[in-house]
């Protein structure tokens, strides 16, 4: 069965929008240089191109980590650079570098996560059960994060990323370290998301996962050339 | 499943390693602190504290970037999606650690008086209030100007501010800062910090000096109130601050598209000719690492610079062991770094070699400025009677001793425990 995604109707209909976007570090050449794209709601835009060609930064530009050297980003009319916790509200993160609290299990980490974003009801704890089940994370979700294989730590990020009910998914190789079980799992919970409204952008090597997944991609090897092609 | 209203708090990583050194920093300037305070009068103990404050104001003008920023936890954090109250709260705590720190040994300084604990203790207590006010001031107020700092320093970075810098720097062969652009802001910062806190340490001394005790802690007062003041005008934006000033510091400090920190001559591998053959690559690449992050050299050579000036000064014979105590110290906690994760990624460091050879890697890397020390140490005694070669040698013995000591301790949270936890 396929999972029930439960997104504020209210941010169903906010897109993100992305308005001449340059970003250089330091004194640079432009890593992104004056891209320009709206991301719909009920859609994933899968980002492309060879390393060092932009993407995590442009994935760290959109999740408030990194600051444009020129242009805006905006989430409904909210500029999200400026107000990184109203928008960050909306948002599940998937981050090429895990960053989890080895000292905790999955299952204590999605509870963490959850009372914090959304408190706490009796149905969580069989939400949280549900979810770890959804990304084929199986008996060990107990046991402590430190002790995970990658693929293991890679579901668990997966998990947290749904967790608190984001309208927006913004993952950084989602893929990575995933069993083909596993990957096949992902894959549903995302398209699973989309269908329901989501708004998913996602940066991966991958290529025929991200052609069964996304409706457009960002060339970022083409810089503003970004290229569209229908899913 | 734990039970409903349960709490977990964000916890520094390797806090074993943490936890070790801020003891340690804690045991030595508590113990320095009671070794100045013993048996002085009213009046040196008066000035002792006016020293302290001082002393707390320049770790304070400088600490707070390299206390806070990058955000080792920024991953989590976003997941948990803390409000602007609660990051201001996880960075407070933070930076209490640090505050705590140069507050606490103050008591010390102020009523550890063998023989006579009950003299004048409402004048001691007027004096240790007005320098705390002082302490506390400075550190909230450097705090708050460092927090907020990212958009400025970015702006620098990309050149879109600071033109008169960059000028000066592009007129003048060697001019500037040997930082990256978007780093000067802070150091702008630090100075304007130290000297707002040395005019208020100032003003609260005069006070104190021309008109009453209880007048001195109006500089302090004030000083503190403007700083949480300001604290509180940034809560509403708070995220904004945050964010923006760890976007920046990431891109200088961690991201692959970030910056050199600097453009010195790395260490060349025939400079570790010292160093037993088993342990010289691990050494050179620490020593390596090591200068990339931290200007040692020049801390080391401004320390001898201040011990000279002490001896030469004829200070008391404790002020300089509390200095060479501190000085030692500093030395070799800043082996502190080669344990962060940054620089020993775990699986890394446990392919490289057992964690008892990493214990004698940093030894190693400790000892790197042990003989200029000696060096720096023989000669004075030379030049001065007030330090004899044998005394110079016992320093010397001391430093090894920590040398071995913070290796030790280093490297028992890291690998030691790793090692443990996975070989259970």
């Amino acid at each position: 069965m396929a999972p029930n995604f439960d997104i504020e109707t209210d941010t169903l209909r906010r897109p993100l929008v992305v308005t001449g976007i340059t970003k250089r570090y330091g004194r640079d050449a432009p890593v992104l240089e004056n891209l320009s794209w709206t991301f719909v709601p009920g859609t994933a835009t899968g980002l492309v191109g060879p390393n060092g060609s932009g993407k995590t930064t442009f994935l760290r530009l959109l999740s408030t980590v990194a600051y444009p050297t020129e242009g805006r980003i905006t989430f409904g009319d909210l500029d999200v650079h400026a107000h990184p916790y109203r928008y960050l509200q909306h948002v599940g993160l998937v981050f090429a570098d895990a960053g989890l609290p080895e000292h905790l299990s999955a299952a204590e980490l999605l509870e963490w996560i959850h009372r914090e974003r959304l408190g706490w009801d009796e149905a969580v704890p069989s939400r949280i059960d549900a979810l770890l089940d959804d990304v084929h994370l199986d008996e060990r979700r107990r046991n402590l994060i430190g002790t995970y294989s990658s693929g293991m730590i890679q579901k668990t990020q997966v998990a947290a990323a749904f967790i608190a009910r984001p309208s927006v998914l913004l993952m950084d190789e989602p893929f990575r370290g995933l069993d083909a079980e596993s990957t096949a799992a992902v894959l549903a919970l995302l398209q699973a998301f989309t269908a329901g409204g989501g708004l998913l952008v996602i940066s991966s090597h991958a290529r025929p996962l991200l052609d069964a997944l996304c409706d457009a991609f960002i060339d970022l090897q083409a810089r503003q050339e970004a290229s569209v092609r229908e899913g | 499943m734990s039970r409903p209203g349960r709490r977990f708090a964000l916890k520094q990583g390797g806090r074993a390693v943490r936890r070790g050194a801020y003891g340690l920093l804690f045991v030595v300037l508590g113990y320095a602190c009671l070794l100045v305070a013993a048996g002085v009068d009213l009046e040196t103990r008066i000035k002792l504290l006016r020293y302290w404050t001082l002393l707390a104001t320049a770790v304070y003008a400088i600490a707070v970037p390299h206390v806070l920023l990058p955000e080792g936890h920024l991953a989590m954090l976003q997941r948990l999606n803390r409000k602007p109250r609660g990051l201001l709260v996880h960075q407070l705590r933070a930076w209490s650690g640090v505050l705590t720190a140069f507050v606490v040994p103050g008591f010390a300084l102020a009523f550890y008086d063998p023989g006579r604990w009950g003299d004048g203790l409402s004048v001691k207590a007027l004096y240790l209030g007005a320098d705390l006010l002082v302490a506390l001031g400075v550190g909230l107020y450097s705090f708050g100007r460092y927090v907020n700092i990212g958009p400025t320093s970015q702006a620098w970075q990309e050149r879109k501010r600071g033109g008169w810098y960059h000028a000066l720097k592009a007129h003048s062969s060697g001019g500037g800062f040997a930082v990256p652009d978007g780093l000067v802001p802070a150091l702008l910062v630090t100075q304007q910090v130290f000297g707002v806190g040395i005019l208020v340490v100032a003003a609260s001394a005069y006070a104190g000096l021309y008109a009453s005790p209880v007048l001195a802690w109006g500089p302090g007062a004030v000083l503190l109130g403007w700083a949480v003041a300001k604290l509180g005008r940034l809560l509403p934006s708070y995220d904004h601050a945050f964010y923006a000033t760890n976007a920046f510091y990431q891109e200088v400090f961690r991201s692959k598209g970030g910056v050199r920190l600097s453009d010195r001559e790395p260490i060349p591998y025939r400079a570790v000719y010292w160093v037993p053959r088993r342990w010289t690559p691990a050494v050179w690449a620490s020593l390596r690492q090591l200068d990339r992050a931290l200007p040692l050299g020049r801390f080391i050579a401004l320390g001898h610079a201040a011990l000279w000036l002490l001896f030469f000064q004829d200070a008391d014979a404790d002020v300089i062991a509390v200095v060479l105590v501190l000085f030692i110290a500093a030395k070799n906690g800043t082996a502190f770094l080669l344990v962060t994760p940054s620089f020993a990624p775990f699986p890394f460091q446990a392919m490289r070699q057992r964690p008892a050879a990493w214990m004698a890697t940093r030894f190693f890397v400790n000892l790197r400025w042990t003989l200029p020390f000696l060096g720096s140490l023989v000669l004075i005694a030379v030049l001065d009677p007030a330090l004899g070669v044998v005394e110079a040698l016992g320093w010397t013995g001391l430093d090894v001793a920590f040398a071995l000591l913070t290796a030790f301790l280093f490297t028992y949270g890291t690998e030691f425990r790793y090692r443990n936890r996975y070989a259970a």
